[in-house]
């Protein structure tokens, strides 16, 4: 390829016009901070486990999806900085930076047992990009193309993650071992898509910010996900989602 | 006088990937580039979203093109766009290959 | 084939391109050469990963992780060599003891703030660039001289990363003495690296054989030559300077030395001390050597153990 002499369109970005409904301006704001903290936090758990994987190919594939993960945050926290908002959240570097973290609570601390990256290579990751999906066509071009890039990323995490499940489940001690770390994380995951008809989400549909609403794209994970679970032996049932004690703004389970 | 495009595409002919010894042009990294009086504006994309050399690329670019006579100002801008092995050119490509990477 | 024929073979520059070509005691030398190399590859994953959790930026911590990446391609590279020449590399990697991995003490030493991460970068990968540039020049071993084309090129990177943060925190006072502390340490650490001097080592079967092309006090001289004039032109204090007279770098501290692994620091004070004294404490292995070798460990000792269900 060589380059072209293209006109640049929108180096300096424009007055900021996505949207004035202050509902769905809200419910967007945080949907990026939320995506972008869980993809922070994924990929710092994921590179504490960087040189640990169970041989060196499965090292050397966590690095790379550990960068993933982290350069799919990185190239989210700067819209947080083209919101026509005082109070918008700041971008994490260190991940100290505020006390108010956005990500799942199966994030928030480094993970002890192998079980427990698989679990969420094959639980949250997918979770994410069923959301990064559901905005590739935004009316709000500076998300829409960073979202678009994701999936397609996404694709050799996944399969990294389907053999990593299938090395559990083939025996029965392992399989039992992944299936105690799903029925904890499962749970949460399937909340973090938030209640059925969610105002915020509903705005953001109305403003063509987002094409799907909660329930399709909890059911558009499950229908992802669930049956390679299954095929390997794990069950996915989880009973009563337990809204009550369910955090809007964090979006994580209290 | 102020810089064409051949000028800038020229100093861009020189910067490498930090990993390989490949510019950025022949790797597929440039998406735009243009000039307005004494700034250069380039749209970068990256070979991943995580790409771990993106800082010292997008540094690198920055520096070949502030050193083209009648440069004063550089934008770079991150392009978000899909890169594929497809991107590479063909010299990049037999570069690669006889490191053994592509 | 007899020594005699193998060595013939070598002093015409001809590659060896598999153990059916060489004698036992070639690929016994040849072996040992690579575990050295596959283990400081691996280790420095971990290593660099523990002072990334102090990276001041996202970038910068997505860089370390790809520099780790590339130093796992490296490890994988001499193991599977290994592979090829019969070693069960699985055991060798995952169930060997921490205090039997044959990394540079220097490893051992833990990685703390981002400083030490980046020093780590300018000296440590330096170091490791000096020893395999000297390998890919010399090596008579074809197949490990053909890898080592990607390796050269991604420890540049390596370089560069730690040349330009260690630019950068020059710039500042504050960072600029923490530069200085990480150097201070760190600079000795790497001269030891290249190990026992000439004077008591004797290299005439390595280098005979293509194992290396160098010595280590002329490895040690070529590292002092590009590492002294990068602290300077950012004036970081280092203990050695280039001697005119002998054409030469010249060590301006006791070497070795006594060193405190918790402190870490250099007891210039306490003068000059034995090798005997060096290679009792790299036996020893330093603090951070089983919490390292862990990390590498755990995710291969888990899943096949299942240690879960007994915890
Ligand atoms: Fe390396
Ligand atoms: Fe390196």
């Amino acid at each position: 390829m060589s380059a072209s002499e293209s006109n640049l369109d929108r180096v300096v970005p424009e007055d900021w016009s996505v949207t004035d409904d202050d509902e769905a301006l809200a419910a967007l704001v945080n949907l990026i901070v939320v995506l972008a903290d869980n993809k922070f936090f994924l990929g710092r758990r994921i590179s504490e486990w960087l040189p640990g994987g169970p041989s060196l190919e499965s090292a050397v594939a966590l690095a790379a999806i550990a960068q993933e993960e982290l350069g799919h945050a990185r190239a989210l926290y700067p819209l947080l900085e083209e919101m026509p908002l005082v109070d918008t959240p700041g971008p994490l570097q260190r991940g100290a930076e505020r006390e108010r973290k956005y990500c799942l609570d199966c994030l928030a601390e480094p993970w002890e047992w192998w079980a427990e990256v698989v679990a969420a290579l094959i639980l949250v990751d997918p979770a994410l990009t069923i959301l990064f999906r559901a905005l590739e066509d935004a009316r709000y071009d500076d998300l829409r193309q960073r979202a678009a890039r994701v999936p397609s990323e996404e694709r050799f995490h996944r399969k990294y993650a389907e053999g990593r499940v299938r090395d559990l489940a083939r025996t029965d001690q392992g399989r039992e071992t992944l299936q105690r770390r799903i029925d904890g994380m499962l749970p949460e995951v399937l909340m973090w898509f938030g209640p059925s008809g969610e105002p915020g989400v509903a705005a953001l549909k109305a403003q063509g910010l987002i094409n799907s609403d909660n329930d399709e794209m909890r059911a558009a994970f499950q229908t992802d996900v669930f049956p390679m679970l299954e095929e390997n032996g794990l069950r996915v049932e989880v009973g009563e989602l337990p809204w009550k004690r369910w955090n809007n703004l964090q979006r994580k389970v209290e | 006088m102020s810089a064409t495009i051949q000028d800038l595409q020229a100093a861009l002919a020189g910067v490498h990937d930090p990993e390989y010894p490949v510019s950025v042009l022949d790797m597929g990294l440039v998406r735009g580039l243009a000039v307005e009086g004494d700034t250069a504006r380039v749209r970068l994309t990256y070979t991943s979203m995580g790409c771990p050399c993106k800082e010292m690329i997008a540094d690198d670019v920055r520096d070949a093109l502030l050193a083209v006579v009648g440069i004063e100002r550089v934008e770079v801008q991150e392009a978000f766009e899909p890169w594929t092995h497809r991107d590479l050119s063909g010299r990049a490509r037999r570069t690669l290959a006889k490191l053994g990477v592509a | 084939m007899t020594e005699e024929e193998l060595l013939e073979r070598i002093r015409e520059g001809k590659l060896i391109e598999g153990p059916e070509y060489a004698t036992d005691k070639y690929i016994e030398g040849l072996k040992r050469t690579l575990v050295v190399s596959g283990d400081t590859e691996l280790i420095s994953a971990p290593a660099y990963m523990r002072a990334a959790r102090n990276a001041p930026k996202i970038n910068s911590y997505i860089s370390v992780a790809g520099i780790a990446q590339d130093e796992l391609g490296h490890a994988h590279i001499a193991y599977r060599l290994l592979r090829d020449l019969g070693v069960d590399v699985e055991e060798l990697v995952y169930e060997r003891d921490p205090k039997d991995f044959r990394h540079p003490y220097a490893f051992d030493v833990p990685l703390d703030t981002w400083a030490e991460m980046v020093v780590a970068n300018g000296f440590y990968d330096r170091a490791g660039f000096c020893l395999l540039d000297d390998i890919f020049e010399n090596s008579s071993y074809g197949p490990w001289k053909r890898a080592l084309v990607k390796v050269e090129r991604e420890e540049n990177f390596h370089l560069r990363h730690g040349e330009r943060w260690m630019a950068t925190m020059a710039g500042d006072p504050e960072q600029k003495k923490e530069l200085q502390a990480a150097v201070d340490w760190m600079f000795m650490m790497t001269l030891e690296w290249f190990g026992l001097p000439d004077s008591m080592k004797r290299h005439g079967d390595q280098i005979a054989y293509g194992m290396k092309g160098s010595t280590n006090d002329e490895l040690r001289q070529t590292w002092l030559s590009t590492a002294v004039p990068l602290c300077e032109q950012h004036e970081i204090d280092v203990p050695a300077h280039y001697d005119d007279d002998s054409e030469s770098w010249v060590i301006d501290a006791p070497f070795p030395c006594e060193f405190d692994e918790d402190e870490k620091r250099w007891d210039f004070d306490g003068g000059e001390i034995s090798w005997e004294r060096v290679l009792e404490r790299w036996a020893r292995r330093g603090p951070a050597n089983e919490e390292l070798v862990d990390q590498i460990q755990r995710g291969y000792k888990q899943l096949s153990k299942s240690l879960e269900v007994a915890a």
